[in-house]
């Protein structure tokens, strides 16, 4: 039996204000970013946020959609208490773009994988129950979310597993990412709606899925369902249902009959927007593609690991590129920059973007080739330019300027003039390791900041014998 | 009516310290109180605040600092568009306590140009009406200047009355009022003053409680055209926070009014005069005859698809306004309960409550126009007879400057007469303001001439962004017609 | 023609109660206007496209900079909890 699977997934839209409004998307406390039109009072009116409308455009653009020379917004009416105008404003006849195509490596397969659709619209606030749903007696609401821009990808029913809906997921993602267009920690970043059938059998939909994994758990729950609604010769019911990652079932939500109409106008609020000025421009400025780009790094001699984390880490393609401009080993880039420099930017809670400067890291790899520096020492020196921002030979100056010694030797140095110190530490005084920082501080007349001193020493006791 | 100082004059006296802008607006808090105990045409004055705000003019003019074209103006506002810090109603139960953070951008406009706001005005709820007696829940029914036992058109039927009264007593002021349908024509022709719809965008609707908002238009009510068209060229221009808001320059209106003498080529529409009160043809053709004797070019000319304005002007604003009413549920704003049911039948609740008759007739009639299944016979050929509509409208001004018609096709009736109306003989009587509306184009009303005592309105319409234009031909007829 | 509307059920989709007396009214006043409007039908609209506005506008849209609206957005709530807006419940009855 074959099975045909759909996927309209939500993204949140990497933008620093809401899709209508000026609010931030950020929030810190509830309804602290909310004016009156995310809250929807009377008089206000939706301003289309640019940036959400290039984005979409850039999605549109990576999965080889058409994108439309006009575009207009509408209403989707129903009533519940996350909305705050009692419509949702998004796109119905004509949106953003139509008719592309994806085609991700699927269950070791290159799959073809038609877009339906592309189109932005504007998340409903966040909804809270006192207590539990069932039993709340009323709902509390946060504005904070409504308004925040949703990009909304529909495919075609082409997925023939639960496991290629997922890793088509997964590989999204990841190309979202890689663009830039979407921030993926942030809380909730993918939502979908996955609708299934079997064998030219109705289609159920499951809404409202959120993430990869639970993707495919609810798809496979669901066909099991419905291979056995076969087996015993029932009839599968088109209906809306919801999964339960609880007891990894899926329930009815509401029957066909029951669907809601949504009654759709034309937003009149917002007038229809020309595309063909946004799509040039986006077009332009558009990316080569990360399989493209994992191609072109590969073929540069980079192992197809070390390349794949260039490609993906934000930021790191062009950075690698603008690194080798200057240094002839890509690969010996490559393995730094996946290793150290990832760690070391991860450690110091950095992007690519705010890390040292390419010709820095260019410096300190010529200076490995050349001698002037070994493996283990550029380790620790590739740790001081991160932590301190300046560049290697400042870092190593800074060092033989230091009586030579290293900031190891420095270390051992304090650990071992002070053995009642270090004792009291191992006996659990934590005062004493103050006192180690103290001397270490002195030692090195501060040039081992208190912090990093704190560390190692940490981790030499630690090491140590005793 | 000689009537009283224009305000635009009024305003550089002021200006130049030669009123007493305080006494001026105290007078006029005076004269409003006075003419809202027996015409009940304000949902509120806003006494102390006008006052202060006098002051602080007065202040500015004896520094020598004061400037603006309404400097010292005394305004009054219709109660949806909204006023920062002052309670914003639209006529409506459901948010009779609203107090709106912020003002509508034509507000903060006249009030940059030195316009004081004295009291926002009565109206049918939300604009459902063409006579001004649909008021919400709880909100008093305004009455005619001009006798009181007849309505004052609608739906900004509070400007009208304040207007004509304000203006009997010699009170320079000037009304902001908004139009959907003919909301500002009708009570401009049954109140005898002059009423100007602008161009859909010409004026930002930011701060405008939306009625149907691809139909809302925000406009003036003036004594005369002069003061009319000064207010909307101070209210107008475009407003990144109305993103259907005009881009193109918005030119000054005030001084079209004071240069006459001009001839036009004027088109009279055969289709606004049938099932018209012949009294109200007769002084509306009667000032065309005498602009023509004056040296303008008068040939009558047809628009089919005129008539079918009525019913696709409804089709659209039902639909629109059942969703624009949407966000009316009971939390954060307006009329709230504790809410202890669950949410449908919470909204349920709260909206029969705080809705009046007419604003569930027109979302029960919207909500049912775009359902799926009907939508594509109501709500969407209505968007296409539209089309229809404006084409015809720019055929004819590419042959005539302006279409004079009636404003509206009959006299001010009483509340006895339109009490006995059904909705869809109401609806009817939207004949000559309909189809200017649903074009989205610049139209004026101004006074044809009495009948019976009763005044009859002669309507301008001209294309697309054509203010000035609508400016120099109504106060052509405004001349003729004293 | 006549066009016939189930009251009750278009006022359930758009959230207002009516009771028995006022659904037959609005019953008999909006077939009545229905009615009328079947004129509607007389117009030839043909490979005419729909005007959802008047005039066409060219959107200017806007930059995507934080422009925070200073004001309080519990003033005009009567029902708060600890900075979340109440509502009804989701479920039951």
């Amino acid at each position: 039996m074959k099975a045909m699977i759909g996927l309209e997934t939500h993204v949140q839209l990497r933008t620093a204000t809401k899709l209508f409004c000026g609010c931030t998307t950020v929030s810190r406390e509830p309804n602290d970013n909310v004016c009156p039109i995310c809250m929807g009072y009377p008089g206000s009116k939706p301003a289309l946020n640019r940036k959400a409308v290039e984005l979409g455009t850039q999605i549109a653009l990576a999965l080889n959609c058409r994108v439309a020379p006009e575009m207009w917004f509408s209403r989707k009416s129903y009533f519940y208490p996350d909305l705050p105008k009692g419509f949702q404003i998004t796109q119905y006849e004509v949106p953003l773009a139509s008719g592309g195509l994806a085609e991700p490596v699927l269950c070791g397969k290159k799959a073809g994988i038609r877009i339906r659709r592309v189109h932005v619209e504007e998340d409903p606030a966040k909804l809270e129950h006192e207590g539990d749903i069932m039993t709340a007696a009323r709902s509390l609401v946060d504005y904070s979310r409504s308004g925040i821009p949703l990009c909304e990808i529909v495919t075609e029913p082409d997925f023939e597993s639960p496991a290629q809906a997922r890793e088509y997921l997964e590989w999204l993602l990841s190309l979202l990412a890689y663009l830039e267009v979407i921030d993926p920690r942030a809380e909730g970043v993918m939502r979908s709606d996955a609708n299934i059938s079997l064998d030219g059998g109705e289609r159920v939909e499951i809404k409202n899925i959120t993430g990869t994994l639970m993707v495919e758990q609810a798809l496979k729950s669901e066909l099991n369902r419905q291979i056995g609604f076969a087996n015993l010769g029932k009839k599968v019911a088109r209906e809306t249902r919801l999964f339960d990652g609880a007891t990894g079932r899926t329930v009815t939500l509401r029957k066909k009959e029951e669907e809601e109409d949504y009654g759709y106008i034309f937003e009149p609020d917002l007038p229809i927007v020309g595309m063909d000025a946004i799509a040039e421009g986006v077009g332009k400025a558009m990316r080569e593609m990360p399989e493209v780009a994992l191609a072109r790094v590969e073929r540069l001699g980079v192992p197809r690991g070390l390349a794949h984390a260039v490609v993906y880490t934000p930021g790191m393609l062009a950075y690698f590129d603008e690194c080798s401009g200057g240094y002839g080993k890509p690969d010996e880039l490559a393995r730094w920059l996946a290793n150290d420099f990832l760690k070391c930017m991860h450690w110091n809670g950095l992007e690519v973007r705010d890390s040292p400067k390419p010709e820095l890291i260019v410096e300190l790899l010529g200076m490995i080739d050349s001698g002037e520096i070994n493996e283990r020492a550029a380790k620790d020196v590739i740790k001081e330019m991160f932590a301190k921002g300046k560049g290697a030979r400042e870092v190593m100056g800074a060092r033989a300027a230091g009586k030579g010694e290293s900031e190891g030797e420095v270390i051992s140095g304090v650990i071992r003039d002070n053995g009642k110190a270090v004792s009291d530490f191992k006996a659990g005084n934590a005062r004493a390791l103050q006192f180690l920082i103290g001397e270490v501080m002195k030692k090195s007349k501060a040039r081992i900041d208190p912090k990093r001193a704190r560390e190692m020493l940490v981790k030499q006791l630690n090491a140590g014998p005793g | 009516m000689s009537g009283p100082e224009p305000a635009a004059s009024f305003a550089r006296r002021a200006a130049r310290g030669e009123v007493s802008i305080e006494e001026s607006v105290a007078k006029t808090l005076e004269e409003c109180e006075k003419t809202d105990s027996r015409l009940a045409c304000f949902n509120t004055i806003c006494g102390e605040p006008a006052l202060s705000r006098a002051r602080a003019l007065d202040g500015l003019a004896k520094e020598g600092k004061a400037a603006g074209r309404l400097f010292g103006v005394p305004v009054s506002v219709k109660d949806n568009i909204c006023t920062k810090g002052v309670r914003t109603t639209a006529g409506s139960a459901i948010i009779s306590d609203y107090v709106p953070p912020m003002s509508a951008t034509a507000v903060e406009r006249i009030e940059a140009e030195g316009g004081i706001v004295v009291g926002k005005t009565a109206m049918d709820e939300f604009g459902f009406g063409g006579f001004c007696v649909n008021v919400g829940k709880g909100f008093r029914v305004p009455r005619n200047p001009l006798d009181e036992k007849r309505v004052t058109g609608g739906s900004s039927g509070g400007c009208g009355a304040v207007t004509a009264a304000l203006a009997a007593a010699g009170i320079p002021h000037a009304s902001l009022a908004e139009s959907t349908g003919g909301s500002i024509t009708s009570p401009a022709c049954f109140c005898g003053v002059v009423g100007i719809t602008p161009t859909y965008g010409r004026v930002s609707r930011w701060g405008l409680i939306d009625f149907a908002s691809s139909l809302d238009k925000i406009g003036s009510i003036g004594a005369n055209v002069e003061d009319a068209a000064l207010l909307l060229e101070a209210a107008q221009g475009a407003d990144a926070r109305d993103m259907t808001s005009r881009p193109e320059p918005a030119g000054p209106l005030a001084d079209a009014a004071r240069g006459l003498g001009k001839r036009f080529r004027l088109g009279v529409p055969k289709e606004f005069f049938e099932g018209v009160d012949p009294r109200v043809s007769d002084l509306v053709w009667g000032a065309v005859k005498k602009l023509e004797a004056e040296g303008s070019e008068v040939g009558e000319v047809s628009l089919p698809t005129a008539k079918y304005a009525v019913p696709a002007y409804y089709l659209i604003a039902v639909s629109e306004a059942s969703t624009n009413l949407a966000r009316f549920n009971g939390t954060r704003f307006g009329l709230q309960r504790e809410p202890e049911q669950a949410f449908g039948e919470y909204f349920s609740e709260i909206r029969a409550e705080g809705f009046g008759d007419e604003a569930k007739r027109r979302v029960i009639l919207g909500t049912f126009a775009r359902m799926a299944g009907y939508r594509g016979k109501y709500y969407l050929r209505a968007m296409k007879v539209r089309t229809r509509i404006i084409a015809e409208f720019a055929r004819a001004f590419e042959k005539y400057d302006a279409l004079v018609a009636p404003s509206m096709p009959i006299l001010p009736p009483t509340f006895e007469e339109v009490s006995g109306l059904a909705p869809h003989e109401a609806y009817a009587l939207d004949l000559c303001t309909t189809p200017p509306n649903i074009a989205g184009i610049p139209h004026a009303s101004v006074p044809a001439g009495m009948a019976g005592g009763l005044p009859a309105g002669a309507q301008v319409m001209c294309a697309h962004l054509q203010e000035r234009r609508v400016v120099e031909v109504a106060s052509a007829l405004e001349a003729v017609s004293k | 023609m006549e066009e016939k509307v189930d009251v009750g059920k278009v006022a359930r989709a758009a959230k207002v109660r009516l009771d028995a007396a006022e659904a037959a009214r609005f019953s008999w006043e909006i077939e009545g206007i229905l009615e009328n409007f079947q004129k509607l039908g007389e117009v030839d609209v043909e490979g005419i496209e729909p005007s959802f506005n008047p005039l066409r506008a060219k959107a200017e849209l806007r930059e995507d900079v934080p422009a925070p609206f200073d004001f309080d957005p519990f003033a005009n709530a009567r029902f708060v909890f600890k900075r979340k807006i109440v509502g009804p419940k989701v479920l039951g009855e």
